[in-house]
């Protein structure tokens, strides 16, 4: 697969620690007409984003811990989320999100999303993907100038650039 | 030969297809079983029809398909669901589909077709289960699952190994539930990331269904999978589980797999699991799991709720049944205790082979006296499914996996997390109880 670097200007929705699938998308509301999926979470947090086409969460520690619903992910993805930044990513929920085509970075162990991103909340940054050897290394520019640093695996990189996972499986045939 | 660190590392090696190149640091397994159920695979068949996949002949004959979630359905999506997952597990001659007989964990380790050391994925985050049965096991998302369905192996990277040590008996009280919240309160909700579980019970205490409780639990505090190291429990249940057929399972056979494991750790969590009390994780999450005594107000309950593939097996039924007799002798109601009356109380048998013994034992005829509505083995409520969703600004204490913000009903209903114990005992109160009530208390 060729590797490039990505660049991509997202309005950013924060989340917080501990956000899990249920809250994100709820059980009850499971379905598999994938048209009729949408994170009504996002639109709760953040007022007035829904109108922004593509969306960057910001998360703290723990997101998306909980079920495998592969229907979550496809739920952030319909509400235009492209790329997830966090503390920390629980494993399944990370690895769902790279195979909806939805770019899933950790920042480095000790840094917090909260203390980074309070005062820019609203403004648009722009996030350059880098794929490296066994890492993609996100850089993060905020509006005021602002950088920082996440990284993903590339195996779950990879997937995402293919278009999430279909595509890699076809792209492998 | 070889000398690996941990169990773990073991099956993991053991579990990785030859010839396959690495993606960065995930390898190339091979699973001994993929477990799958009607919503979470009918998601991923659109996919897997539209692009011409097909289920890979080295894994077909292991697939474990299990009808369990919308069981029956209760609406005209659900049952459309439901026939999209049987459509396609007829036409791919799945022969292992199970069609409402329980679910999917507990019909997992049922079977025969689940050997200890297998290395497992399956479809739902709870698959982790399987540790009871010294298994790798982890849940994927429904496009892992296909992934290694068309593959015939997932890529999976190995995480550091963390021993977690039982030792002691615990009260009649405590059970399998009790001790998994008490471990996602040590390690944290999610605190686990990164890591594989490897659980030793040291004093022979735990039976093999609050081994399932506690490994079902794993996937909360955030670990990749949870295993139990084998043991003679272990060797008596496959054993049970064969029929005393002549099976080769025994002392002998673990000793021969753990023989090149030098079972060396670098963190280890300890329990002495004489000292545990009644635990209760309130809402919204497992982050404010407290012991139940220590409760400031009375919670009143709406619903008490016991099943799902935490619980609803058969040794939680002798001890609801045990409890509801001692209600009895200390309280003396006539004509034997009841729930409260403004208490709602939903039982359900995690498999069709656990209610027919529960019913054996007599343990749900004395449940139905007790007020109890037994309902056919499925998921139930937990997960927002079916029979049981509770209403608006209500309360259910369930011991069901999950305590989250919408979890069985909607967003302003809250759920609470106990054992069964605890729970059989609080639909008897109304509220929130500590069950020491009535099996003397003990002061740690």
């Amino acid at each position: 697969m060729k590797k490039k670097e990505i660049i991509l200007s997202l309005t950013p929705s924060f989340f917080g620690d501990n956000v899990n699938t249920d809250l994100i998308h709820a059980p009850s509301n499971f379905t598999i007409d994938r048209d009729r999926l949408r994170s009504d979470y996002v639109s709760r947090k953040n007022k007035n984003i829904d109108e922004c086409p593509e969306k960057i969460i910001i998360a703290g520690e723990n997101f998306g811990l909980g079920s495998s619903r592969f229907s979550t992910v496809i739920a952030l993805k319909n509400t235009g989320v492209r790329c997830v930044i966090a503390d920390s990513i629980s494993r399944i929920f990370e690895r769902n999100l790279a195979c909806c085509a939805i770019f899933a970075f950790r920042f480095a162990p000790g840094f917090r999303a909260a203390e980074f991103f309070n005062d820019e909340l609203h403004s648009a940054i722009e996030v350059k993907i880098e794929p490296r050897a066994k890492k993609a290394v996100a850089l993060i520019k905020q509006a005021g100038g602002k950088t920082a640093e996440a990284f993903a695996d590339i195996y779950l990189y990879e997937i995402a650039a293919a278009g999430g996972m279909v595509n890699y499986i076809a792209g492998k045939k | 030969m070889k000398k690996y660190r941990t169990i773990y590392e073991k099956i993991y090696e053991k579990s990785r297809r030859p010839g396959v190149k690495p993606a960065g640091d995930y390898k190339a397994l091979v699973p001994g079983l993929i477990l799958g159920h009607d919503p979470l695979v009918a998601i991923m068949i659109d996919d897997f029809e539209k692009n011409g996949f097909k289920i890979n002949p080295a894994v077909k004959d292991i697939c474990f398909f299990t009808a369990d979630h919308f069981a029956p359905p209760a609406s005209a999506e659900r049952a459309n669901i439901l026939k999209k997952f049987l459509d396609f597990s007829f036409g791919n001659d799945i022969k292992n589909l199970k069609i409402f007989e329980g679910i999917c964990h507990q019909l997992m380790v049922e079977n025969e077709s689940l050997a200890p050391f297998s290395y497992v994925i399956g479809s739902d985050s709870h698959t982790c289960t399987a540790g009871a049965l010294a298994c790798l096991a982890s849940g994927y998302g429904s496009m892992d699952i296909m992934h290694a369905m068309v593959e015939g192996h997932i890529f999976e990277k190995k995480f550091s190994a963390v021993k977690v040590d039982f030792k002691g008996k615990m009260p009649d009280y405590i059970d399998g539930r009790d001790i998994a919240l008490a471990l996602i309160k040590k390690t944290g909700e999610g605190g686990a990331g990164d890591t594989a579980l490897e659980y030793f019970d040291n004093s022979g205490a735990l039976e093999m269904d609050d081994r399932l409780s506690i490994a079902c639990a794993t996937v909360e505090t955030g670990a990749a999978a949870g295993i139990f190291a084998a043991d003679n429990i272990l060797i008596d249940y496959i054993l049970k589980r064969s029929g005393r057929k002549k099976i080769k399972f025994g002392v002998a056979e673990i000793e021969k797999y753990y023989g090149d494991i030098s079972f060396e750790y670098e963190k280890t969590l300890r329990f002495d699991l004489s000292r545990i009390n009644p635990l209760v994780a309130i809402p919204h999450d497992f982050s404010k799991i407290y012991e139940v005594e220590s409760l400031k107000k009375d919670v009143m309950l709406d619903q008490v709720f016991i099943g799902s593939c935490a619980s609803g097996r058969l040794l939680d039924f002798k001890r609801m049944c045990e409890t509801i007799d001692r209600i009895n002798s200390k309280k003396k109601t006539a004509g034997g205790a009841r729930r409260n009356k403004k208490t709602r109380l939903i039982i359900t048998p995690a498999s069709q082979k656990i209610f027919i013994e529960a019913m054996k034992a007599g343990y749900i005829e004395k449940l139905i006296n007790f007020g109890a509505v037994i309902t056919n083995p499925s998921c139930g409520p937990c997960g927002g499914i079916d029979k049981g969703i509770i209403g608006g600004g209500e309360i259910c204490l369930t011991t069901a996996t999950r305590n989250f913000r919408g979890r069985m009903g909607p967003l302003d209903s809250s759920v609470y997390i106990s054992s069964a114990v605890t729970a059989i005992y609080s639909a008897y109160a109304g509220i929130v109880a500590d069950p020491r009530e009535i099996y003397g208390r003990k002061v740690n």
